[in-house]
């Protein structure tokens, strides 16, 4: 009986383990599908400049587009405060 | 996830293509900055001018594009198999791989013999992501049929050679002709895909 129990414990494990092994390459995957457009996304929000120099930094350092809050109210600007 | 892996199914082949452009960009590119910063690389690759990596690019641009369609038709497949023959499987003790080989794989093959046939008459004619990053080259290496057409037809403001409508209007013919030759060869020849045993 405790063996039974075992092989079962060791069976569950192995089908966690490769539950586990396929939820990694498939969520490597999903990154690597998905970073091109996250990449266009943040770049919409970059100056030419910063955008031609290229890099691995996602977040615009100098963002074209500005929104501040004055007054209580919420507005889109263009260019750097 | 699946919603992530059809994203870029939606978005223009020639959008995405200029994305991989700006990725694959040799001195300012995502990929060669990410590479050197990692250290696998010293110096930046020239990935879509040299001739070693230019088709290996293009091939995964076409692949990033192009498997949302497929995996979505394969999705399909898959739910139309039903359950009890991997029910019946388990209580005969397959494994795995052996469920895999001998019951979803054969139960697919109609579905996998319409998914290859899309592959490959899409190779052929997916120009509009290699006119976008390479413009054929270097030296004519990832030049497809019809992207080589559409430079001979429309021309593009990287090739040097002139216009000739008229050679490229009898490529077109000639290539339509191959393309239905190959799918039908191919019909043939995965006649045997369709019979579910």
């Amino acid at each position: 009986m405790a063996k039974e129990r075992t092989g079962h414990s060791v069976e569950s494990r192995k089908t966690k383990m490769i539950n586990v092994v396929i939820f990694l390459l498939l969520a490597t995957l999903a990154f690597f599908t998905v970073y091109p457009v996250i990449y266009i996304l943040f770049g919409s929000f970059k100056t030419n400049n910063e955008l031609v120099r290229g890099g691995v930094n996602l977040l615009p350092r100098n963002s074209f587009w500005t929104i501040t809050s004055r007054h209580g109210k919420w507005r889109i600007s263009q260019g750097t405060p | 996830m699946q919603g992530i892996y059809f994203l870029p199914t939606v978005i223009s082949s020639a959008v995405y293509s200029l994305i991989w452009y700006f990725i694959f960009a040799t001195y300012n590119g995502v990929l060669n900055a990410f590479l050197q910063r990692i250290g696998v690389i010293q110096q930046p690759i020239d990935w879509l001018g040299s001739g070693k990596t230019a088709m290996a690019a293009v091939v995964i641009v076409a692949v990033w594009g192009g498997f949302g369609n497929y995996m979505i038709l394969l999705i399909s497949g898959l739910a139309g198999i039903p359950s009890d023959v991997y029910e019946s499987a388990q209580i005969d003790g397959a494994n795995g791989i052996q469920t895999f080989f001998k019951i979803t794989l054969p139960m697919l093959g109609p579905v996998l013999k319409v998914v290859i046939m899309l592959a490959i008459t899409t190779a052929f004619k997916d120009y509009e992501s290699i006119l976008v990053l390479t413009a054929g080259g270097p030296n004519n290496r990832t030049h497809v049929m019809f992207s080589y057409i559409f430079q001979m037809v429309f021309g593009t403001s990287r090739a040097k050679t002139p216009l000739q409508i008229g050679y490229g209007s009898v490529l077109s013919i000639v290539s339509a002709l191959i393309v239905g030759v190959i799918t039908i060869i191919y019909l043939k020849i995965s006649k045997k895909m369709d019979d579910i045993s």
